[in-house]
């Protein structure tokens, strides 16, 4: 699926949503639809193979104790292998959102008579200049959020980890002699 | 390496071609029209020169990692059994062979595959590429189906034919000649060849990445050569405007293809995770035990 040719991918889909009995229960042809769902299509087979190494890196050992400990198949996941993964998903993401936002082939073939996505319509060199600058900043904003939730995660683990130790250490040692009860004054 | 997959090569292919056209930025910069250079920019070479820079982000990552962990091993048996420089070169190049044929075939396909320089300097140039053939037949009124689905199929018969190959020439031989210890790294040439390496690598990057940028942006400022987009002129005066901007933000409308690219990238990248995600999890998970043949990623991928 990687190795098929995008325009080749495009004008299958473009046969496929023109046929009448397709278009009579689906009528997503000539609409922005068919694009979104070419890209998706298109596109899915690039994130499935590189998200495959995080997900076999995580594996599912991890999953599997969560739901030994009655933990629901969604909540193990998401707090035993999304935890560990986020990161790698959230670089797909952004790797795919850069991508797309430039991709030729569907765009030019798919693209709807309601609106040209920029890179068909991206003649002038000011308009090609401002897509790159919206995607820079979405990359910026989604890693600037990123940094800030990692800072906030590790500041919450530093203050639970501070009041762990001082619960720890309020403790009585063991083996050492109970402290004698003050009687009424 | 990864800005040079991030970078389509229409992009690539415009900015080469903003900076060498008669009006562009060179010519307007320095009052030099470098023609022999655009000459042959508009054609042949000039679609394999932005095709190979591309390349070399794939073939990069193809080979990297083998190379990275070959090691010293070879090299140094072939000195202790007294072979040339050459012969040991050529004994290390042919262990690096699957990879260099994993290399060339990414290359290939998505050199045969691109649409972006064939429809901007192929295009421009007036010479046929098989995906813009594609192209014109489905972009038609009324779209010929046929033709397009001919072409298509020669294309993916074409690349068919090339992984055949690579599985043949690979099955031919066996090119188990690991003995699993880790690669040692090599040890460090001397400074003039580092130096030349970093020179290389440096004229590269040039190449391939800073030629193009310069070519967009400095022409989105450029009096004379400067458009907004929806082929709306600008200002004609020479020397550096903001012209095209003004045009840009005074008329939203001309900024509709950025929101627009900007939803379709968020909501199809979003969809192509999940897609990715979902199938992942489905071998993962519930995936049976038994040939990979039935294993959706299989097929899917």
């Amino acid at each position: 699926m990687i190795g098929l040719p995008s325009i080749v991918l495009a004008a299958g889909f473009v046969f496929f949503y023109d046929l009448p009995a397709v278009y009579r229960v689906l009528p997503i042809y000539d609409t922005q639809w068919l694009l979104l769902a070419g890209y998706i299509v298109g596109f899915s087979p690039i994130a499935i193979r590189m998200l495959h190494g995080p997900l076999a890196q995580a594996g599912r050992t991890g999953y599997d104790a969560g739901r030994a400990h009655g933990s629901s198949a969604l909540r193990a996941w998401a707090r035993a292998v999304l935890s560990l993964i986020w990161r790698s998903v959230v670089s797909v993401w952004l790797f795919m959102v850069a991508v797309i936002m430039f991709e030729l082939p569907l765009s030019e073939i798919l693209q709807a008579p309601s609106g040209a996505p920029l890179a068909v319509s991206a003649t002038g060199a000011a308009l090609t200049v401002v897509g790159i600058a919206a995607v820079i900043a979405v990359i910026a904003a989604v890693s600037g959020l990123l940094w800030l939730a990692t800072a906030l995660h590790r500041t919450l683990r530093i203050s639970r980890e501070a009041a762990v130790e001082s619960l720890i250490a309020e403790l009585p040692t063991a083996g050492a002699p109970p402290q004698p009860r003050r009687g009424p004054a | 390496m990864w800005l040079l997959l991030l970078v389509p090569t229409y992009l690539s292919a415009l900015g080469y071609e903003d900076l060498l056209a008669p009006g562009g930025v060179i010519a307007q910069v320095t009052g030099w029209h470098p023609a022999a250079l655009d000459h042959l920019l508009l054609g042949p070479a000039g679609a394999v020169l932005v095709l190979s820079l591309r390349g070399v982000a794939f073939a990069y990552f193809a080979v990297a990692g083998v190379v990275r962990s070959l090691g010293t091993d070879l090299a140094d048996a072939g000195r202790v059994h007294g072979l040339p420089r050459w012969r040991t070169a050529m004994v290390q190049l042919s262990s690096l062979a699957p990879a260099l044929l994993a290399g060339f075939v990414l290359v290939f396909a998505e050199t045969v595959s691109d649409f972006g320089v064939a429809s901007t300097l192929a295009a421009d140039a007036h010479f046929p590429v098989i995906t813009y053939v594609i192209f014109t037949f489905a972009d038609a009124i009324p779209i010929s189906f046929p033709a397009a689905a001919a072409v298509s199929w020669s294309l993916i018969a074409v690349f068919a034919a090339v992984l055949l190959l690579q599985r043949r020439l690979l099955s031919s031989r066996d090119f188990s000649g690991r003995d699993g210890s880790a690669g040692q790294r090599a040890p460090r040439r001397g400074l003039a060849r580092q130096r030349a390496a970093a020179v290389c690598a440096g004229a590269f990057f040039v190449i391939a990445l800073i030629g193009p940028a310069p070519g967009i942006t400095v022409s989105s400022l450029l009096g004379g050569s400067a458009t907004s987009g929806g082929a709306v002129a600008v200002s004609n005066s020479s020397g550096f405007t903001l012209a095209a901007y003004r045009a840009l933000f005074s008329n939203p409308g001309l900024l509709s293809p950025v929101w627009l690219s900007l939803r379709l990238g968020l909501a199809g990248a979003t969809g192509a995770v999940a897609v990715g995600l979902v199938i992942n999890l489905w071998n993962q998970y519930r995936g049976v035990p038994g040939p990979r043949l039935w294993s959706i990623s299989a097929w899917w991928q």
